[in-house]
């Protein structure tokens, strides 16, 4: 299925391709030229199809053969498209042009040879072309070159990193009246140019016996990598020529309205082709602490006082004055330095030129003593590179020596010291010597104490968590305590059930005797003692009349009075009929814990 | 046995006792000094190091610190005595040479607080049952006679005016003291990068100067956050902090 689709989208390709016709013609326009004048380089690719439009390939090169003596220069190209329909069929078409323009400086015959270039994938053939150019008239008038030119002062040859000025100078013919001027555009990229000023300084000068109107501009360039770096300048202007005004004539001779009625015409304007040969900064002799300045530059260092205090800053100034690139001088490392810390500088320069090649740069340094003594402060050094010597140049100050006070806000225990070495000696014999701040220092502690214990985890030992849980309990039990005491003296109901609840348990100890006797009579009291913790009413001498009333009105469950009465019965039967001891009590007990649980 | 075997073995076992009691190990600590005093400070400080790990006394701290302090490692000196002032927060001794290497160090010297010498007064646990023991004591003055339905008597009162009096101080005490035990110092003799979080890739969010204290906020794997006495915050490896109560 792929195998398919693929062979089907090749065979479209191919037809397509087999279906639209591409010509290639080149030519010169005009054919034949004076000296000094641009004629056009035109390649003329045009594409034909009858079923699509085609669309062109934008071209952005082409491999045309050097002729000697024929410069080419400021090529752009153009793209047109066209539809034609005779007898109802479509023919549609795409021209691209590439235009160069073309000078000579010589008289002569110049053909550019027939070559090749690829095109959307395939090759085409560009046929020769060929310009005549002629020897100018005597009388010939300018040509547009030759009234209107740029030239750049620029060096042979400069180091990567190394600043210099150039002047852009733009000629006009004093018989050119210029009316606009674009922003300059450059080819340059291997430097960084500094932008162009805002003004211009104007100027005449006569050359070739032409009087010129030039206007100057000072430019600064940075070469960033090494090699032959070219470097190129264009401006696009608007300018009305002279024979502009004189085609533009009247009948009655040329007047003053033609000056500002005249046509203008937009020209690109060049710098001739230069290139500028960068050198790499030589590897030999390049100290450590070089940090790309190059110039010729001198050095001073200051600091702002000689005597500070411990934590009191002073600063250090590194002046550069001189010239070279500055804008790429930073500010030395300052080597780290025992008793002193020092921050990163801040920079300033002031410029005595409009370029800034020209100036003193100004590096300040903060530095904190942190010991008190004679301090010394770190020894400067800068290098920079001479590109009139072609040699480095290192720069070093000697190191500044600062006294240092102790801090004005001293240790408590120096402080005493302090005070106790200005105490009054005795007058006769010294018998004290006060020790020096280092011996008091050095000295070790020659008893070990163990010294407090450091818990870290307090709040979550055992110490904490036992002393809460039994702070805790002693407070409920207090309280529980406390409350029950005053219900003992503040009840009387809840004191006869206290008492009851007391006289019932040792009641029903005594009636686990076997002796029947005792049973019986421990089994009624217990009822009796039993009604009363429950009724909270005195029952403790009542008969079963009394007790049975009781239990109607608290809602004790009929079965339960009748085994009440039925054990009070037996009871009474024990008691008045005399039976002997040892009688079978077990259903008496019984019946006893039934009542005893229900009440 | 006759007097004479008797008497015999008795100078044998004691020259026995004598012999084992010199061929005993000597004290690290007394071995330190003596190190120290013959200039020795390598063998001093792997002797008090010894000390330290035996008993933890705060002069084997201190008297290890001055040892740092000689081999030229400063910022352990100061963490050595900071340890040593905890453990003897009343030694003024301690204090002046802690005080003096942190000015070498270029830290301003800090006058204690008096609130924080207070809270020393009297050790962490202490402040701690004192605490506990009060706040009881107040609930109880304050349940029990409601519970009773009794007024108050002077006795109680005075109990009671104790019992807050105690716990205003001993609980902001406690506090202190457990802070300062949150705390550490900066044991690296170079200035080190403080990181917004807790990795080392993690951008610089302030510098810690050696030795300076600093006060724990939390803790990530090989990480501590920490604010400095310079009031900067941010991530430092525990190879380059050690807290106090390590």
């Amino acid at each position: 299925m792929h195998l398919r689709n693929a062979f089907l989208l090749f065979a479209l390709l191919t037809s397509s391709t087999l279906l639209a016709e591409i010509r290639v013609s080149a030519r010169f326009e005009p054919t034949r030229v004076p000296t000094g004048s641009t004629s056009k380089y035109i390649v003329e690719i045009i594409e034909t199809d009858k079923q699509t439009k085609p669309t062109a390939e934008r071209i952005t090169s082409l491999p045309i053969p050097s002729d000697g003596g024929l410069t080419l220069r400021n090529g752009h190209t153009s793209i047109s498209q066209s539809t034609r329909i005779i007898n109802g069929v479509s023919e549609y078409s795409s021209t691209q042009q590439l235009i160069i323009e073309a000078v000579a400086s010589t008289t002569g015959s110049f053909t550019i040879p027939t070559y090749i270039f690829e095109y959307k994938g395939g090759r085409l053939q560009a046929p020769a072309a060929t310009l005549t150019v002629v020897e100018r008239a005597a009388d010939a008038a300018p040509t547009v070159d030759e009234l209107i030119f740029l030239q750049a002062n620029v060096p042979e040859q400069l180091y990567v990193g190394q600043t210099t000025v150039i002047t852009l100078k733009l000629y006009v013919s004093s018989s050119v009246t210029l009316r606009g001027l674009n922003p300059l555009e450059r080819r340059a990229d291997g430097f960084t140019v500094s932008e162009m000023p805002a003004e211009s300084t104007e100027s005449v000068e006569m050359v070739n016996g032409i009087r010129y109107r030039v206007y100057s501009w000072p430019l600064t360039i940075t070469p960033i990598s090494a090699g032959p770096q070219d470097l190129n300048f264009q401006f696009t202007l608007s300018a009305q020529m002279p024979n502009q005004q004189n085609t533009r004539g009247s009948p009655f001779g040329g007047g003053l309205l033609d000056n500002f009625f005249g046509r203008s015409e937009r020209f690109n304007i060049y710098t001739p082709p230069t290139q500028i040969e960068v050198l790499a900064l030589p590897s030999e002799g390049k100290p450590e602490n070089y940090s790309g300045a190059i110039g010729q530059f001198n050095m001073q260092v200051s600091a702002d006082s000689d005597s500070t205090r411990v934590e009191e800053p002073i600063m250090l100034s590194l002046k550069l004055s001189g010239s070279g690139n500055f804008d790429r001088i930073k500010g030395p490392e300052m080597p780290k330095t025992r008793g002193w810390r020092n921050y990163k500088p801040e920079s300033t320069f002031k410029p005595n030129d409009l370029q800034s090649l020209k100036g003193m740069k100004r590096f300040d340094y903060v530095f904190i003593p942190e010991k008190a003594g004679s301090l010394k402060l770190p020894e400067v050094k800068f290098s920079y590179f001479d590109p009139n010597t072609e040699k480095y140049v290192e720069l070093s100050a000697p190191a500044l020596t600062t006294k240092v006070a102790p801090s004005d806000r001293p240790a408590g225990a120096t402080a005493a010291a302090l005070e106790a070495e200005q105490q009054d000696s005795p007058p006769a014999i010294n018998l004290t010597k006060a020790l020096s701040p280092e011996e008091l220092l050095n000295t070790l502690d020659y008893r070990p104490r163990k010294g407090r214990e450091l818990e870290k985890n307090l709040l979550s030992s055992p110490l904490f968590y036992g002393l809460n849980s039994a702070a805790f309990l002693a407070l409920t039990m207090s309280g529980l305590v406390i409350y029950r005491r005053k219900r003992l003296h503040q009840n009387a109901d809840y004191v006869l059930a206290h008492q009851a609840k007391q006289a019932l348990k040792v009641t029903v100890k005594e009636s686990q005797s076997n002796d029947a006797a005792v049973f019986y009579r421990c089994a009624q009291d217990a009822i009796r003692l039993a009604a009363t913790v429950r009724i909270k009413h005195n029952l403790r001498s009542a008969d079963f009349a009394e007790l049975e009333v009781s239990f109607k009105q608290s809602q004790v469950a009929d079965e339960v009075i009748e085994q009440a009465r039925s054990l009070f019965n037996e009871a009474d039967n024990h008691r008045f009929s005399g039976q002997s001891p040892s009688t079978d009590l077990q259903y008496a007990r019984t019946q006893l814990s039934t009542i005893l649980k229900a009440l | 046995m006759s007097s004479f075997d008797r008497t015999l073995t008795l100078y044998v076992l004691t020259a026995i006792a004598a012999f084992a009691a010199t061929s005993e190990p000597e004290n690290p600590f007394q071995a330190g000094i003596e190190a120290y005093q013959t200039a020795d400070y390598k063998m001093a400080k792997a002797e008090f190091t010894a000390a330290v790990a035996l008993d933890g006394t705060a002069a084997a701290h201190h008297n290890l610190g001055l040892v740092h302090f000689k081999l030229n490692a400063p910022a352990e000196a100061v963490w050595q005595l900071e340890r040593a002032q905890l453990l003897e927060p009343f030694n003024a001794d301690y204090r002046y040479k802690l005080e003096a290497v942190r000015q070498e160090l270029g830290l301003f010297s800090d006058s204690t607080k008096w609130y924080t010498l207070a809270s020393a007064a009297l050790p962490t646990k202490i402040w701690l049952i004192l605490a506990t023991v009060s706040f009881w004591l107040l609930l109880a003055v304050s349940i029990l006679p409601r519970i009773s339905d009794t007024k108050l008597s002077n006795c109680l009162k005075t109990l009671s005016v104790i019992s807050i009096g105690t716990l205003i101080v001993s609980i902001p005490s406690l506090w202190i003291n457990l802070g300062l035990l949150q705390t550490g110092t900066i044991i690296t003799d170079e200035a080190v990068s403080l990181h917004a979080a807790p990795a080392s890739a993690a951008p610089e969010s302030g510098t810690a100067r050696p030795g300076e204290r600093a006060r724990i906020l939390d803790q990530h794997n090989h990480f501590y956050e920490i604010e400095t006495e310079g009031q900067a915050t941010g991530w430092i490896s525990k190879d380059g902090f050690r807290p106090l109560a390590d």
